[in-house]
């Protein structure tokens, strides 16, 4: 398929995003950033194929994961997350560690934020009147292909973004915006960072008291597969392991951000103006 | 010069940069209390404090833990009584109104030593972050969560986290102060 098709059939899928980047045009600059993705359902992959599907009503989600420069900016209106003031309550001490002189250098500035925390990955978010994804909402858009909104039937789709996950890490991250948008016009869900999600870590719900041992079950590679939803995503499977490991102070270089919005949320802010 | 000293000291422990670094209280959220008092996570300052994360309306977890807090309350000496607070966060706060919370104290005979707390939810989930404490909630609106008992000690900082009393409350009143 040619480029030049790949993007016509591109745009007629748009019709949703646009609409939404229009009538939220009159929010802030960075509400344009955003697409709108209409409410669906996500099975959330640790529980079995009779377990209720999880609803995720429409919400807003940043195109782009959040570059170093516009992080930089955030940190110099926010003093208090700079990494020399954070407290280390919030960040480890690789916290903007790839910095020189506490900004990113040119070659930085498009390339995603890493080294950051849940903790100033949220307070960004929030400094933007934004939040991060919840796990299921970041699953539900990072599921559509190019060209489809379900794109894990796709032949080679899971299998493109388990490459990725096989590559080692390199040195230089690319920039962002970079690899083809997907059927909702998200960029980079795969293929460039990790992204740091609202509550990360609940898919481990251990010690809880209700006992509920299906919650367990999938949080573990091999084994749980095989009484998984979809054992053929076990790049799926690799998502919840990695988030599962993560604490909120945690500060890697592999793992970034972006940010969401509720919908609602923002047409009261549209009508304020 | 004695009150010029507690002035001072008074002074320190209410600035959040004296705290330490890793302390919980570094949290700048602002909390509720059942009295509709407003309240900082610093201001908890000064003693340790068992910190769980419950629910009014949850019938599971919850009352068990309240009980297991209310065991360790009851086994202090009246010494140790004046250094411990307890602190119990709402994980449904929309419904945990300071009315309800209050309602629930009552019932559940929490006395002075006792803060009930509500907050907005991003606050709850950033202190359930900074306490190691997961939940979901779930679509029939029950929440799914953790449920530990976190001690802090004076300046904020992790002292003892543990899912109930496996030893009896005597035995974590011992860890907690040594």
């Amino acid at each position: 398929m040619s480029a030049a098709l790949l993007l016509g059939l591109a745009a007629l899928h748009t019709a949703a995003p646009t609409l939404a980047a229009t009538h939220l045009q009159v929010a802030n600059q960075s509400v344009e950033q955003m697409v709108e993705l209409p409410g669906g359902e996500v099975r959330p992959l640790y529980l079995t194929k009779d377990s209720p599907l999880t609803p995720v009503a429409a919400f807003l989600l940043d195109r782009l994961p959040v570059t170093n420069a516009e992080f930089a900016d955030f940190v110099q209106q926010t003093p208090a997350w700079q990494a020399s003031q954070a407290p280390a309550l919030f960040v480890e001490s690789q916290y903007l560690s790839h910095w020189l002189d506490n900004k990113p250098n040119a070659v930085q500035a498009k390339q995603p934020v890493t080294h950051v925390s849940w903790y100033a990955a949220n307070a960004y978010c929030q400094a933007q009147g934004k939040r991060l994804p919840s796990v299921s909402e970041w699953e539900y858009a990072a599921q559509a292909s190019e060209n489809r909104p379900n794109g894990s039937k796709e032949a080679g789709y899971t299998q493109r973004i388990l490459a990725w996950y096989a590559k080692p890490a390199t040195a230089e991250l690319a920039n962002v915006g970079e690899s083809p948008a997907n059927y909702w016009q998200v960029q980079d869900l795969h293929g460039l960072v990790w992204e740091w999600t609202q509550d990360f870590n609940t898919a481990l719900v251990t010690g809880e008291s209700r006992g509920d041992s299906s919650l367990d079950q999938g949080l573990f590679c091999g084994s749980a597969a095989s009484g998984s939803a979809d054992p053929s995503d076990y790049a799926a499977f690799m998502r919840y392991g990695f988030r599962s490991s993560l604490k909120a102070a945690y500060t890697l270089r592999n793992l970034g951000f972006r940010c969401a919005q509720d919908i609602v949320a923002t047409e009261r802010q549209g009508d304020t103006l | 010069m004695k009150t010029l000293l507690i002035l001072l000291l008074l002074a320190v422990f209410n600035v959040q940069a004296a705290l330490p670094g890793d302390s919980v209280y570094q949290l700048n959220s602002q909390w509720q209390d059942s009295h509709n008092q407003p309240l900082k996570m610093a201001d908890l300052v000064g003693k340790k404090q068992i910190i769980a994360l419950v629910y009014t309306d949850c019938i599971t977890a919850c009352p068990i833990i309240v009980s297991d807090m209310k065991a360790i309350q009851d086994a202090l000496t009246t010494e140790q009584q004046a250094k411990m607070g307890f602190v119990l966060v709402s994980l449904t706060p929309a419904r945990d109104t300071p009315k309800v919370m209050r309602h629930f104290a009552k019932k559940r005979e929490l006395d002075q030593h006792w803060h009930l707390l509500s907050s907005k939810d991003e606050d709850v989930r950033i202190l359930a972050m900074a306490l190691n404490i997961q939940y979901m909630g779930l679509p029939d609106g029950e929440v799914a969560h953790a449920n530990a008992i976190t001690v802090l000690d004076e300046q904020g900082r992790l002292q003892l986290q543990q899912v109930g009393l496996p030893s009896g409350p005597e035995a974590l009143i011992k860890k907690v102060f040594n």
